[in-house]
């Protein structure tokens, strides 16, 4: 499953950000913590699929729907 | 004299603090990314440089590249003598990301490294500590913990700085990571060694954002705040405006009441007291807006805000961080234009900063101001709750918005697409909730009041003079055959299909030179009009003087749509490279608000 399939309130374990995302976005996300074995809590999903808001390492983010659709996840 | 260089991640309180080192005012909001400068001040007998944020070295927006490109330029500077590197306590994983890469790139230049553990008064808060000798043993350079709100540590922090600036040998750090691509590793490490619980510090956070960020709750709280904001604009700063009014004219009854009859008593009456002065009147509206902008600034809220907007802006061809720069371009665009540069998408930064103009900015002000209060009467009441002058207000910059939406959605369409291969995705941290910073804060509405009056006030003193000269002679004329009357008749054509006729022409001519122009001048002109010598406000003669509902409203949404404002096209010149583009918007915003004010006219 994808980050964006997480529901409101489910954790997941990152397993693999996808080889379409471009160099800059992929350093961005293991920037913020987004790095395989990462665990992530999803707190919130936006109306009309607005943004998904996550928690992750003590911080708080929001991630559009194509960039949440190329994170790999598992419970 | 030496360097002392500010780095860290946005949002880590690094301008407060900067401001709290140097004495200096700048900028402070609770919002990821709002120093884009590079800015310096005096510390001591050295030099303190605030850099813009980043979250590591490897950047992707401008103004990270900026942060980046200029980290390493002042790194490796020879009068660079230390680098601060500003953590935040409640953040300390995410911000040591960044502070460990620096703390090798100083290493590798031989400069001395301190780390600056900002937001203690937090951690502190929620009964908790951080080992500041553990902390520092393990990270390899001095940390200093310090609250930059409540001035706690602020004295320990300048003294050990200064040590170490005046130290013969820099204290290079005993430890450095070995590999850059180690600090997301090892800044885990140290902070579940050190940092704190995270779901304490979340908490209120979280039981806030789920009323903010409520599916159902969200864009009715959005829209609320956005009215009660620009509702506020008015009702707050009516008695003010009433206040600086009766001030004014009092004076002028006053100086009058010693000068003879006379070209100097018409000149002090009619250009000083009737042009300058009415353009005085609106100063307090503009500190009011800058207050209420600030609150919000402070309160982490506008990081909401984005997220909110994101889907709606989106549909527009825009990002939710247009949100930002929308907003505060309702103060001023040339900041606004600026702000833009945290958008991550080439394109839709280019979108965002042409519709910028197109917000309400305070210039507009005075004269939004002073047309509702001719076209609306004071005590009209809107849905039998808000003033009905605010309501107006409000439904003015609604029109702004809404017109920048529509240029955006054309805009996107039109741009080449070569711009959106590198497009981003939408990626916001959200911010903890604080409350405001109350001195940097008082000290930006201040400004925010004599920058107005320091920018516009030459020029409109020089218009309103100008204006009265050309008016007043020859002399014993009537205003109609006096030479401004005669360049007023021979401009008029242009002005006839929005039902104005040649006063308000050289008002709105003048005004493309700064829009606030347009109040003097008016004032002037209406001032020398009257036989009698009328101190009162401008809004009573323009009414008195029969000014139509349909050449009024025209004439208010002409002021909504064009942009007479020349460093806003020089700023976006500057931010684009290209004159064409800059003076092609300054161009069509003129002509689109041309045709909607004649529209209205025949319309109405």
């Amino acid at each position: 499953m994808t980050l964006w399939d997480l529901q409101a309130k489910q954790s997941a374990e990152v397993i693999k950000l996808a080889d379409t995302l471009s160099p800059t976005v992929l350093s961005r996300l293991i920037e913020m913590g987004l790095d395989l074995g990462q665990q992530v809590h999803c707190l919130r999903r936006g109306p009309f699929n607005g943004p998904v808001v996550l928690e992750l390492g003590g911080s708080v983010f929001a991630l559009e729907k194509s960039l949440a659709q190329a994170i790999l996840v598992r419970h | 004299m030496q360097r002392v260089v500010m780095v860290g991640k946005p949002n880590c309180g690094k301008s407060l603090l900067f401001n709290q080192l140097t004495g200096l005012r700048q900028k402070v909001a609770n919002y990821p990314g709002v120093t884009v400068e590079v800015k310096s001040g005096k510390f001591g007998n050295d030099e303190l440089v605030d850099l813009p944020g980043t979250y590591s070295l490897t950047a992707i927006t401008r103004d990270e590249e900026i942060a980046v490109n200029e980290i390493s330029r002042s790194i490796q500077d020879s009068r660079t003598a230390l680098v601060m590197c500003v953590l935040d306590a409640t953040r300390l994983e995410r911000s040591l990301v960044l502070g460990l890469q620096v703390q090798k790139l100083a290493a590798e230049h031989g400069k001395a490294v301190l780390f600056a553990l900002n937001f203690i008064d937090e951690i502190h808060r929620f009964g908790q500590d951080i080992e500041i000798d553990a902390l520092s043993a393990k990270l390899g350079s001095p940390v200093v913990a310090l609250s930059a709100r409540t001035l706690t540590g602020l004295h320990e922090l300048k003294t050990k700085a200064m040590d170490m600036v005046n130290q013969a040998e820099p204290t290079l750090p005993s430890k450095i990571i070995s590999d850059y691509s180690d600090a997301i590793k090892h800044s885990r490490v140290v902070a579940n060694e050190f940092g704190v619980k995270q779901d304490v510090v979340l908490k209120n956070q979280h039981k806030i954002d789920s009323f903010m960020l409520n599916s159902a709750f969200g864009s009715v709280i959005f829209f609320a705040l956005m009215f009660v904001l620009f509702q506020s604009i008015f009702t707050l700063a009516a008695p003010l405006m009433d206040g600086t009014e009766a001030a004014i004219g009092a004076m002028a009854e006053w100086v009058i009441s010693f000068t003879p009859e006379g070209i100097v008593s018409d000149f002090i009456n009619d250009a000083l007291f009737g042009g300058f002065g009415s353009f005085l009147v609106f100063v307090p509206q503009i500190m009011v807006l800058t207050f209420i902008l600030g609150l919000l600034e402070d309160s982490g809220y506008l990081a909401r805000a984005a997220l909110v907007c994101h889907r709606p802006l989106s549909f527009f061809g825009l990002s939710g961080r247009s949100f930002i720069p929308y907003l505060s371009g309702h103060a001023c665009a040339i900041p606004a234009i600026m702000a833009a540069r945290t958008i991550e998408s080439p394109h839709k930064r280019l979108v965002t900063m042409l519709t910028i103009p197109l917000m309400s900015c305070s210039a507009r002000l005075p004269v939004y101001a002073l047309l509702i209060a001719v076209l609306v009467p004071a005590d009209g009441v809107f849905m039998g709750l808000f003033n009905l002058q605010g309501a107006a207000f409000f439904g003015l910059y609604f029109f702004g918005i809404v017109m920048a939406l529509v240029v955006s959605q054309v805009l996107s369409k039109l741009l080449p697409k070569d711009l959106e291969q590198s497009d981003m995705p939408f990626i916001l941290e959200l911010p903890t909730y604080r409350l405001p910073h109350w001195k940097p804060l008082y000290q930006r509405v201040i400004t925010s009041g004599m920058s107005f009056i320091r920018r516009a006030g030459p020029i409109i003193f020089m218009v309103s003079v100008g204006i009265w000269v050309l008016g007043y002679f020859p002399q014993d004329s009537s205003l109609e055959a006096s030479y401004l009357g005669q360049i007023g008749q021979f401009i008029e054509p242009i002005f006839a299909p929005l039902g104005l006729d040649w006063r308000y022409g050289v008002a709105i001519l003048m005004s493309f030179l700064a829009r606030e122009v347009f109040v003097g001048a008016l004032g002037t002109l209406f001032g020398m009009d009257d036989a009698e010598e009328n101190v009162g406000g401008l809004a009573e003669r323009v009414q008195a003087d029969g000014l139509t509902v349909g050449a009024g409203l025209g004439l208010v949404l002409f002021y909504v749509v064009a942009l007479q404002c020349v460093a806003t096209v020089a700023m976006i010149k500057g931010e684009t490279g290209s004159n064409k583009l800059a003076w092609g918007v300054y161009v069509a915003y003129g002509l689109l608000a041309y045709g909607i004010a004649a529209l209205t006219y025949a319309v109405v």
